[in-house]
């Protein structure tokens, strides 16, 4: 270890201890101009965000090396390496070990060396003809199954031991799982749309072809960004291993695991077959996870079968006033639609997955409608309540008899309307807003640079207070004018550290603490930081920084994934290679022609 | 109970008492009957060991099978897991280097950490952790006896405190840093 790592740990630690508002200026202090030192703490601190995948990385290996001891011993994984399957997939990693079996990734030598994925079941009851031929015809199913959200299934064989596997399409992206532990901010209606709508289809495909999943769950299902800031959703693992078990009656080998138990209906406790009721349940906790976070219910107990009891007894109770405490924003209605599907008896639930997407979709229409996003589609019961966010204290409109829908909720939307001015105008930006920044800043428009193409001749919002040069530690703000209603993003670009390597980009506004954490707007006028924050500065490396501003009357999906994503680490900063080239893709032009993109240089000596 | 049952607590309790050498007799001790335990466990479950080799698993059925309660205190107990970490630390990595003994390197090109398009979890490749632990202990003892035992004993922060004799804040803390070096450090290569 070397003196600068060491120095930089100490320094690193002194950092963790303080208040947020003071760990920029901290760290401005203690590295002065040494830039390899401020480059190692910098990497600290983003080693302490991905941490946590470190550890839950060690203790799935240390699962694996546990699991590979059987493997190990009848010598059949490691013979795996090299090996061509069917005459084309060469095998060339081990990417891990899932419910199914073993995991490897692999090329297709007929298809210009594509990647495939490649699962291999474990040693089951393979020399049961009967089971075999079950597993055989459902994954045939799933070969012919052609849906936009289900992971491909490309091929199918037999080893020569006997063992089937499937040859899959290989998922770029990352699992719902970890995209939702990333999401310090709760995901915006429109992205949670887009996933339940997607999820639901996928699902809804897999029961069209005659397939049970049975092992839906936030791990199985990926995430992924496209360049044009949309999410696509893929589910990638199907429970086909437990038909196995599932059949096989004797031996209940079924792979139970603590991350497997929250998504199962309580019937398959008892020994019951897994069915669409099952798997309608498992995205019912699913959804909840997106709207809120966490799971309908958390068993605590220490043991697997003290955990299988306390879910089973906590599903028989129910989920009911839960949602509501969680997300007092959203409707009874959608929680009516929740509970449906987290009914304790599967004949409660909907009978099929559509009816339960079009329930929670239709409860989400009422939401947007509150919210006041499309005021001529008003779809309010007679039952309907408005219901807004309890930090803010507005009366909630009370309905007169023999009132029309559409009456009470006008007064509604002005309410929104005010609410929103007064979250702006209270919450202001959060203490450290700014603070613990690489590179940042902001300065009065550049006169030798242009700005981006406008839309129209009337700018929807005009920025003043940006500095054309600022030293570093200097502090300042910028004023926004809003002169049309919509959505407000404002990035910084830092200076790269190596030509060749791709900038960072923070998102300055909003913050998690900003605006409510919502990038809507009506017109207003906005000094950012507010007066009563600590203004912007810069630290580290020097160079040219660019300002982004981004208007768009519609919210800007990536942005908000990213953000949400963002938000919470590191305030705001973006360091994923894929994250940064959608932004630059927006940034450079690839966005719809009613977003305004302003951009500002400021040098810093 | 075990036939080691009441020795294993004996030195247990010696070696709470101060007996340094109970610690040296109690380990290899340990390291065979953890060792069958897993075994058992293995032959138990069939090929879904995945799913119920957790050291959390192991260690607590260690624990009360091999360590005769009405015995012992909470600070025997502390102490056992403490030594039950380390000793799964050496079977795991062990095992590791068992497995993928003729595979390092070579054609098999282990997924990195930090390899962001890996389908499900990143791989950790335990060796390198392992060597990044030994490296640990050398700059900051208190460090790795945590993470040692955050990894390998399924010890909570409070245990860890009452083994290490450090508050349960401090545990945290460490931990955390801890953490981010050792990620910084497995990821070194590929920046």
């Amino acid at each position: 270890m070397t003196e600068r790592e060491r120095l930089a740990m100490t320094i690193f630690e002194q950092y963790l201890d303080l208040p947020p508002e003071e760990q920029g200026e901290f760290l401005r202090l203690r590295c002065g101009g040494d830039a390899e030192l401020r480059r190692e703490i910098d990497l600290l601190i983003s080693s302490d965000r991905e941490a946590n995948r470190l550890s839950e990385a060690v203790r799935a290996e240390i699962a694996d090396v546990a699991a590979g001891v059987r493997v190990s011993q009848s010598g059949s994984s490691m013979a795996m390496f090299g090996a061509v399957l069917n005459g084309r997939y060469v095998i060339e990693s081990r990417i891990g070990s899932g419910g199914v079996g073993v995991v490897f990734r692999a090329r297709d030598q007929r298809l210009h060396n594509r990647q495939v994925v490649v699962k291999v079941l474990r040693e089951t009851k393979r020399d049961d003809q009967w089971l075999l031929n079950k597993f055989l015809q459902e994954s045939e199913a799933l070969t012919r199954l052609d849906h936009p959200n289900v992971v491909k299934v490309l091929d199918q064989g037999t080893l020569a031991d006997g063992r089937p596997f499937l040859v899959m399409e290989f998922v770029k992206g990352e699992s719902l799982e970890e995209f939702l532990k990333l999401g310090a901010v709760r995901l915006e209606p429109e992205t949670v749309v887009s996933l339940v709508r997607q999820i639901c289809g996928a699902v809804g495909a897999v029961h069209a072809a005659g397939i049970i999943h049975r092992d839906l769950k936030t791990s199985n299902l990926m995430v992924k960004l496209n360049p044009d800031g949309t999410l696509t959703a893929k589910l990638i693992d199907f429970g086909i291993a437990k038909i196995f078990e599932a059949t096989s009656g004797m031996q209940t080998t079924t792979p139970l695991t603590v991350g497997t138990l929250p998504y199962m209906a309580a019937e398959l406790f008892d020994g019951g077959e897994a069915s669409v009721a099952s798997d309608v349940y498992a995205l019912g906790v699913i959804v909840f996870e997106l709207l809120t976070g966490t799971r309908p219910f958390l068993a605590r107990g220490s043991s697997l079968v003290a955990q299988i009891l306390e879910y089973r007894n906590l599903q028989e109770r129910g989920a009911g006033g839960k949602l509501a405490a969680l997300r007092p924003d959203l409707t009874e209605r959608l929680e009516k639609a929740l509970l449906v599907a987290l009914s304790f008896r599967p004949e409660d639930r909907y009978r099929t997955v559509r009816e339960f997407e079009n329930a929670v979709l239709s409860a989400f229409q009422e939401i947007e409608v509150e919210a006041g996003v499309n005021p001529d589609d008003i779809t309010l019961g007679k039952n309907e309540t408005l219901r807004i966010s309890p930090n803010v204290n507005v009366e909630r409109p009370v309905a007169k008899a023999g009132s029309e829908g559409r009456d009470r909720v006008l007064p509604g939307l002005l309410l929104v309307v005010i609410a929103v001015g007064a979250i702006l105008s209270l919450t202001g930006f959060p203490p450290g807003f700014m603070s613990g920044k690489k590179t940042n800043t902001v300065a009065p428009p550049n006169p030798s640079v242009s700005p981006q193409p406008v839309a129209n001749d009337a700018p929807p919002f005009v920025v003043t207070g940006i500095p054309a040069r600022v030293t570093d530690g200097k502090e300042f703000r910028l004023t926004v004018e809003f002169k049309q209603a919509g959505y407000f993003y404002l990035l910084s670009e830092s200076p790269k550290l190596r030509p060749d390597s791709l900038p960072d980009y923070t998102f300055l506004f909003p913050g998690p603490g900003d605006n409510g954490g919502a990038a809507r707007f009506e017109k207003a006028n906005l000094v950012i930081p507010p007066t009563a924050q600590p203004g912007f500065f810069f630290s580290g490396t020097k160079g040219t920084e660019r300002i982004w501003c981004v208007w768009s009357p519609e919210s800007i999906p990536i942005f908000e994934t990213v953000r949400t994503a963002a938000n919470g680490r590191e305030e705001g900063a973006i360091r994923k290679p894929d994250q940064i080239q959608v932004i630059q893709g927006i940034l450079s032009g690839n966005r719809t022609a009613a977003t305004v993109v302003r951009d500002y240089r400021i040098e810093r000596p | 109970m075990e036939a080691h049952t009441g020795e294993i607590t004996n030195l247990l309790i010696a070696w709470n008492q101060g007996d340094s050498n109970a610690l040296n007799r109690l380990i290899p001790l340990v390291y065979d009957e953890l060792r069958k335990i897993a075994r058992n466990m293995a032959g138990r479950q069939g090929s879904n060991l995945r799913d119920v080799f957790q050291p959390t698993v192991i260690v607590h059925e260690a624990y009360s099978r091999l360590v005769d309660e009405s015995r012992v205190d909470w600070k025997n107990r502390a102490h056992f897991y403490g030594i039950a970490g380390r000793t799964i630390r050496r079977i795991i990595v062990d095992e590791y280097r068992k497995l993928y003994a003729d595979k390092r390197g070579g054609e098999w090109q282990q997924v990195s950490f930090s390899e962001a398009d890996a389908v499900h979890m990143p791989r950790v490749d335990l060796i390198e952790l392992d060597a990044a632990l030994e490296k640990l202990e050398g700059w900051d003892e208190r460090k790795f006896r945590i993470t040692e035992l955050r990894f390998f004993s399924g010890l909570t922060n409070f245990e860890i405190g009452e083994v290490l004799g450090v508050s349960e804040k401090t545990v945290e803390r460490e931990w955390r840093s801890a953490k981010a070096w050792l990620h910084r450090e497995l990821t070194r290569e590929t920046q």
